[in-house]
């Protein structure tokens, strides 16, 4: 029997998603950070796919606009990559969502996500994708109550292979 | 005369009880009830109630979910839904109510009624726990006492209102399976009352006799004590004698067997049916519900009844009473164990002799427990055929002790145990039934 009979309507959603991050572009502009129309487009099928291939689903947009007004003040983004690291940071926001065992929340996630990105990895999305990230999922999933503090001095951090042994 | 009955455009019976208003929805817009736009409106409102749900769910927190729990979500709201809508019988009026009311109202008025219903099965829960059978049955006690209790702790009415986890190893009679979540446990509960009322025309110690005569081990097994006692009641119906009584006599089945083995299916069916009405009355069921419970027991008797009459095997359905089984005589009390480093000693000691009557010897004089004694046969120091000789030193209450170890631990499949056997088959008859009995009256625990 299909249970599956709701269909979103992806339509209107992605069009209402498009205008908002344009009007983001009011705030970012002081940072030299401007998107296009058809950048936005990108950003939203993105969106779509990350969501998709991360198994998840989502009601109401915003992560973009929250991630675009999180990241504009960053050092380490300029008009060049700006487009490019957005997208990077859309894929990373969802793969993480799931790593995290939906623990966290959405904004908490977003500022570590910046706060790793200004500090720790200077910039670098594969640093934070597969370093500071990677290292706060295992925390969380380990249980490990200062699952924000990733300085590998930490005593109570360990291996997860031995965990398994 | 036949009263007329409305027929409705959407037939019950082609709907589906577990996915009730994905069903509807189904039927509705298969025989063209609902248009497109009316169809994707009711979509629309869904989705406006999962987007609800989910941030309630979320706590605001997350924009986005799995999807696999957005399915769940979904599930829990089409089942609130669902559980209004049964309320209505006239599946037209289910339809119109679509087209009408919002879904969110629907949802709320399910919501509801599942908590009345949750309300209600905890009451019933209650009532029973305080007034069931005394039984040595443990699915039935477990069931009761703490099976079911799970499930009001574990439930969630709003985001999965259609699991129903529970513990329930008791097999109620006509068991509706294609219910869930709180309905469910309603209907078990429901029914599990019926039949404690039924069978609370008979004393605990009558059902018990009942129970025993139905298999020795009763207090293991997955039976429906209710079912047990009517099919009883029915075949006590049939024998035609002047008062119904649950004992059914061997001369009783044979009659049985005689008057039922040449029915057709349609005969016996009626038979049956004929039998039960007699109870109704007999045993004053004034309760339409359990009236009901009974007739749609009568099926699945007549078939185990025609399966029964063709292999003559009556017994295993209509049941003699029997007394409580005699308890073991002999408690067997284990001598002490010898400690690991002698035991290592005498193994080896065994394992060097080069005669079997060296051996037994040694066994006799430093094994004073049967566990030792196993751990001997299971410590690679008797071979083949010395097994035999050694069964053949023993007197019977030794071997009586092996056996009754080995039926415990029969699934070990141990070399001795071959051996014991083949010992067995050797040995005469009156011997092998005079060691097997005294083995069934002693308790090694």
């Amino acid at each position: 029997m299909d249970t599956n009979f709701m269909l979103i309507p992806t339509v209107l959603m992605n069009k209402l998603a498009i205008t908002e991050i344009i009007s983001c572009n009011e705030i970012t502009s002081r940072f030299g950070l401007i998107l296009s129309q058809t950048d936005a487009k990108t950003l939203v099928e993105t969106r779509s796919e990350a969501l998709s291939s991360n198994g998840r689903i989502e009601f109401k947009g915003g992560i973009i606009n929250k991630l675009i007004i999180e990241f504009c003040d960053s050092p380490f983004l300029s008009q060049f990559n700006y487009s490019d690291t957005l997208n990077e940071l859309v894929e990373t926001f969802y793969y993480f969502k799931n790593e995290t065992l939906d623990e966290i929340s959405d904004d908490e996630l977003i500022s570590l996500m910046k706060e790793y990105f200004d500090k720790n990895c200077q910039g670098s999305i594969e640093l934070l994708q597969n370093r500071e990230l990677e290292t706060l999922a295992h925390n969380i999933r380990y249980g490990i109550s200062d699952y924000a503090n990733l300085s590998e001095d930490d005593d109570s951090s360990f291996d997860e292979e031995d965990y398994y042994e | 005369m036949n009263s007329l009955e409305k027929q409705h455009l959407i037939k019950k019976e082609n709907l589906n009880k577990t996915y009730y208003f994905q069903s509807i929805l189904q039927e509705a817009c298969r025989l063209k009830l609902l248009t497109d736009s009316e169809f994707e409106n009711i979509q629309l409102q869904c989705l406006q109630l999962l987007a609800k749900q989910t941030e309630r769910y979320t706590g605001g927190e997350s924009s986005s979910i799995k999807i696999e729990t957005a399915q769940n979500i979904l599930q829990s709201i089409s089942y609130s839904i669902g559980v209004y809508l049964k309320n209505t019988s006239d599946t037209d009026k289910i339809v119109a109510m679509l087209k009408q009311k919002p879904l969110s109202e629907l949802y709320q008025k399910g919501m509801e009624l599942i908590k009345e219903q949750l309300d209600a099965s905890k009451q019933l829960l209650h009532t029973i726990q305080n007034d069931c059978i005394i039984t040595d049955n443990i699915a039935y006690n477990d069931t009761i006492q703490n099976g079911i209790s799970s499930f009001f702790s574990d439930y969630d009415a709003e985001f999965a209102s259609q699991d129903s986890s529970a513990s329930i190893d008791y097999p109620i009679c006509c068991d509706k399976m294609q219910l869930t979540g709180v309905e469910y446990i309603y209907d078990y509960l429901q029914k599990l009352s019926l039949e404690n009322q039924f069978c609370k025309n008979f004393t605990d110690h009558d059902i018990h006799c009942l129970l025993q005569g139905y298999n020795d081990n009763y207090k293991d097994l997955l039976i429906n004590i209710f079912e047990l006692v009517l099919t009883n009641l029915v075949g006590s119906v049939l024998t035609d004698n002047d008062i119904i009584q649950l004992n059914i006599e061997p001369l009783d089945r044979q009659y049985l067997q005689q008057k039922l083995s040449n029915l057709s299916k349609y005969e016996l069916d009626t038979m049956l049916q004929d039998a039960s009405t007699k109870l109704n009355r007999e045993f004053n069921i004034s309760d339409k519900l359990l009236e009901e419970h009974i007739g749609m027991a009568i099926p699945e008797m007549s078939v185990r009844l025609r399966n029964a009459l063709d292999n003559n095997r009556l017994d295993s359905i209509f049941i003699s009473l029997k007394e409580r089984c005699t308890q073991p005589v002999f408690q067997f009390e284990d001598g002490e164990k010898i400690n690991d480093e002698l035991f290592r000693k005498i193994t080896s000691e065994i394992r060097e002799c080069r005669y079997i009557s060296d051996k037994i010897s040694i066994i006799k004089r430093e094994i004073h427990s049967i566990t030792d004694l196993v751990d001997i046969f299971e410590g690679y120091c008797i071979f083949d055929n010395e097994f035999f000789d050694i069964f053949r030193s023993f007197e019977d209450m030794e071997l009586a002790l092996l056996l009754n170890r080995q039926s415990k631990y029969s699934e070990d499949e141990k070399e001795w145990h071959d051996r014991l056997n083949c010992f067995f088959k050797e040995i005469d008859l009156t011997r092998r039934d005079r060691i097997k009995k005294l083995s069934e009256t002693i308790n090694l625990d």
